[in-house]
């Protein structure tokens, strides 16, 4: 599904990571955490195509596409969705509006008619019930205005419509409180199947008691210093990110810890 | 070698044509009297602080044929399905069709004619108020000396227009008659008005109209200017309101093309408790050049102004916003704010701002800000991440960013204009 191989990525030419190596299989979900300013962006967004962050090295191979040679939008359509860690405004387009261009563009791109309005409304109401967001958000411009557990819940809301491939979602656990975390977690459930993958960036194991991953990697200065079971998760819950750096001292970064 | 005649000594044939209508003596007097002002003041030049990023020279170059009577071919318009109130005017006269006097359904209380005849009649309204507002500004004298037609509309007391009216302008090829016209809105009375200029075809025009507004006691206007121009034509539009206690006047101006566009929206808050919101949007491409002149007076008390203004600006044009906005002494409680944004969408374009407050009253709220730019690559990203291509999420932002002013406007007449929106950025390719 996804092989990211010695991945380097400089931004405004300053190096942030230096060598990330995973490899995602259909069916699993993987958690990044590590600490603030760790890279954990860094590599959702060059994932995504931001502008900006330059692959210095390494490869990215997605579905046997290569990745890096394709627009942000070719990525979306080919099944990659990021769950943004700070959703952006966009003041006049309204939601709904935003959410059917998206479907529509993938749709097209998959060869399936374009969904008409009345389709595509009972798509999308029946996704707000699950995730107990007011259909009046669809008739708001794009997160403008909406509260931090608004815009999270928005996120997953496209996701749960476009049905990716691929899901990298980047701290879509912070800000929220524990009822608006559980109905996160439901959806990014559903959404499980062996034809896909989910990337869960997140700085703390609340949301791993929800969503059970399957390998947990730790991410530091820009490469990843362990992974995991679970098991590793609930060691950082306990102990922090301290004990990484004390421990780095003595191993080779990256090298041993690759899957 | 003949000398080029300068473009103030150029009107004399049409001055003698408009000087022997059939008219009262006193207006054609006036019109003598502006004439030779025109004539004497000559037109504005840069040292003038009001037209510093307005150069007229392409108007003074411009090879305009003296006054054509040809046929001008009048365009489909969308805004036709808006109402059926509508009054053409090609090339300066209006059409015999349909005259003035059989538009249907008109309620009582609202008088519609030519301005022309409601003078010759001597209606009080309209001799009261006639050139009261216009001033001695050169276009305006011009406009005084020359005008040949236009639209003089009386609303009496609590009197409400029901649907709009709608006022075609279609400019012929040279020079293009100017168009006058007077609105006398009674007490309580309420109208909306929707003024389209356009070109007849891609031949360079020159063209000029004159807009005098008076508003009575609590009467509301909503005066919506639409402007297409060909990349030849060269439009000068003054737009001058009073408003009295109370009053409401809501003006929203779309601006697209153009070689050469200068509109002065000049208001007179002249009663207490009178408000105005005012939305202007410039579409601009080519290398068209687009002047909005805006002067708020709040003369009095209590009074409300809202100034909104965005440009959207491709190739090499430019747009130049000119926002004075005059506290009186004693205004007090006025709140007036202004705002400017302008969208670059090439490294050719430009966009002037310049806010002046002159504010000689305590106890007021003024606030004014500018900003121009691109697009914002965090949208667009955003956007593309879903899919969208990059043609696409553009065009889907700069919409956005244009229809913001049509929020100033009664949302019955929002579609429309959001269509006309839309289409107009599709065409030009904005993005
Ligand atoms: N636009 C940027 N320009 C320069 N440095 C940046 C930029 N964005 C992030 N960084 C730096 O990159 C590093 C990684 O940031 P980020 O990927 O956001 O970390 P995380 O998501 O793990 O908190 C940090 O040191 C941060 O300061
Ligand atoms: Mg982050």
């Amino acid at each position: 599904m996804l092989y990211i191989k010695n991945l380097h990525v400089a931004v405004e030419g300053k190096p942030i990571l230096h060598g990330i190596d995973l490899y995602l299989r259909g069916g699993e979900v993987h958690a990044i955490m590590g600490p603030n300013g760790s890279g954990k962006s860094t590599l959702a967004l060059a994932l995504a195509g931001r502008e900006g962050y330059d692959v210095t090295e390494g490869s990215v191979n997605f579905m046997g596409l290569n990745l890096l040679t394709m627009a942000p939008e070719q990525r979306a359509r080919e099944g990659l969705f990021l769950a943004f860690q700070y959703p952006v405004e966009v003041p006049g387009v309204a939601n709904v509006q935003f959410l059917k261009s998206a479907l529509n563009a993938r749709r097209v791109h998959q060869g399936l008619p374009e969904l008409d309005a009345m389709d595509f409304l009972a798509l999308v109401k029946e996704q707000l019930l699950q995730l107990g967001l007011d259909e009046s958000l669809l008739y708001r411009s794009v997160n403008e205005g909406f509260s931090g557990g608004e815009k999270k819940r928005n996120e997953i809301l496209q996701m749960l419509i476009l049905a990716p491939a691929l899901a990298i979602l980047d701290e879509t656990d912070s800000g929220l409180d524990i009822d608006a975390l559980k109905i996160v977690a439901a959806g990014v459930n559903r959404l499980r199947d062996p034809q896909r993958a989910i990337l869960l960036i997140t700085h703390y194991q609340r949301l791993l008691d929800y969503i059970r991953p399957d390998h947990v990697h730790v991410l530091d200065h820009g490469r990843i210093v362990r992974s995991g079971g679970p098991e590793l998760a609930q060691k950082l819950e306990a102990q922090g990110y301290g004990w990484l750096d004390d421990d780095l001292q003595q191993t080779i970064p990256g090298e041993e810890t690759r899957p | 070698m003949s000398t080029p005649i300068s473009f103030t000594h150029r009107f004399d044939a049409d001055f003698a044509r408009v000087a022997a209508l059939p008219q009262p003596a006193w207006l054609s007097a006036r019109r003598r009297q502006s004439y030779a002002r025109f004539q004497h003041q000559g037109l504005p030049s840069a040292c003038d602080e009001d037209w510093k990023y307005t150069s007229l020279a392409a108007l003074e170059r411009a090879p305009l044929a003296a006054q054509e009577m040809g046929e001008v071919r009048i365009p489909a318009s969308g805004f036709d399905a808006l109402t059926p109130w509508r009054v053409v005017f090609a090339a300066g006269r209006s059409l015999p069709a349909p005259p003035l006097d059989t538009l249907a359904d008109v309620p009582a209380g609202v008088t519609l004619m030519p301005l022309a005849q409601a003078l010759a009649e001597s209606r009080p309204a309209a001799m009261q108020y006639f050139g009261s507002l216009s001033g001695e500004e050169a276009f305006a004298e011009f406009n005084s000396a020359l005008w040949g037609d236009g639209l003089y509309l009386e609303l009496a007391p609590n009197v409400t227009l029901t649907q709009p009216l709608y006022l075609q302008q279609v400019a012929g090829a040279g020079i293009t008659t100017p168009l006058r016209h007077l609105l006398v809105l009674g007490e309580n009375s309420q109208a909306t008005l929707i003024q389209h200029s356009l070109s007849g075809d891609g031949a360079a025009h020159f063209s000029n109209s004159v807009n005098e507004c008076v508003l009575g006691r609590a009467a509301r206007l909503t005066h919506i200017e639409v402007q297409e121009q060909n990349p030849q034509a060269l439009l000068f539009t003054r737009n001058l309101a009073q408003l009295g206690a109370d009053s409401r006047y809501a003006h929203l101006a779309l601006s697209a093309g153009g070689a050469l566009t200068r509109n002065d929206l000049t208001l007179r808050l002249g009663g207490q408790g009178a408000e105005c919101r005012l939305h202007g949007l410039t579409l601009g491409g080519g290398r068209s050049h687009t002047d909005q002149h805006i002067f708020v007076d709040h003369a009095l008390p209590g009074g409300t102004s809202r100034q909104l203004y965005k440009s959207v600006l491709w190739e090499r044009a430019r747009c130049v916003f000119n926002g004075r906005v005059r506290v009186a002494p004693g205004a007090t409680k006025t709140d007036a704010r202004q705002a400017n944004r302008n969208l670059l969408l090439s490294q050719d374009a430009e966009a002037d701002s310049k806010p002046q407050l002159e504010i000689f009253a305590d106890d007021v709220k003024c606030s004014h800000g500018s900003a121009t730019g691109g697009l914002d690559d965090a949208q667009l990203f955003y956007l593309r991440a879903r899919g969208l291509d990059q043609a696409e999420a553009r065009a889907l932002l700069v919409e956005a960013f244009a229809a913001e002013v049509l929020n100033g406007i009664d949302a019955s007449l929002r579609p429309i204009l959001a269509s006309w929106l839309h289409a107009k950025l599709e065409t030009h390719h904005a993005a």
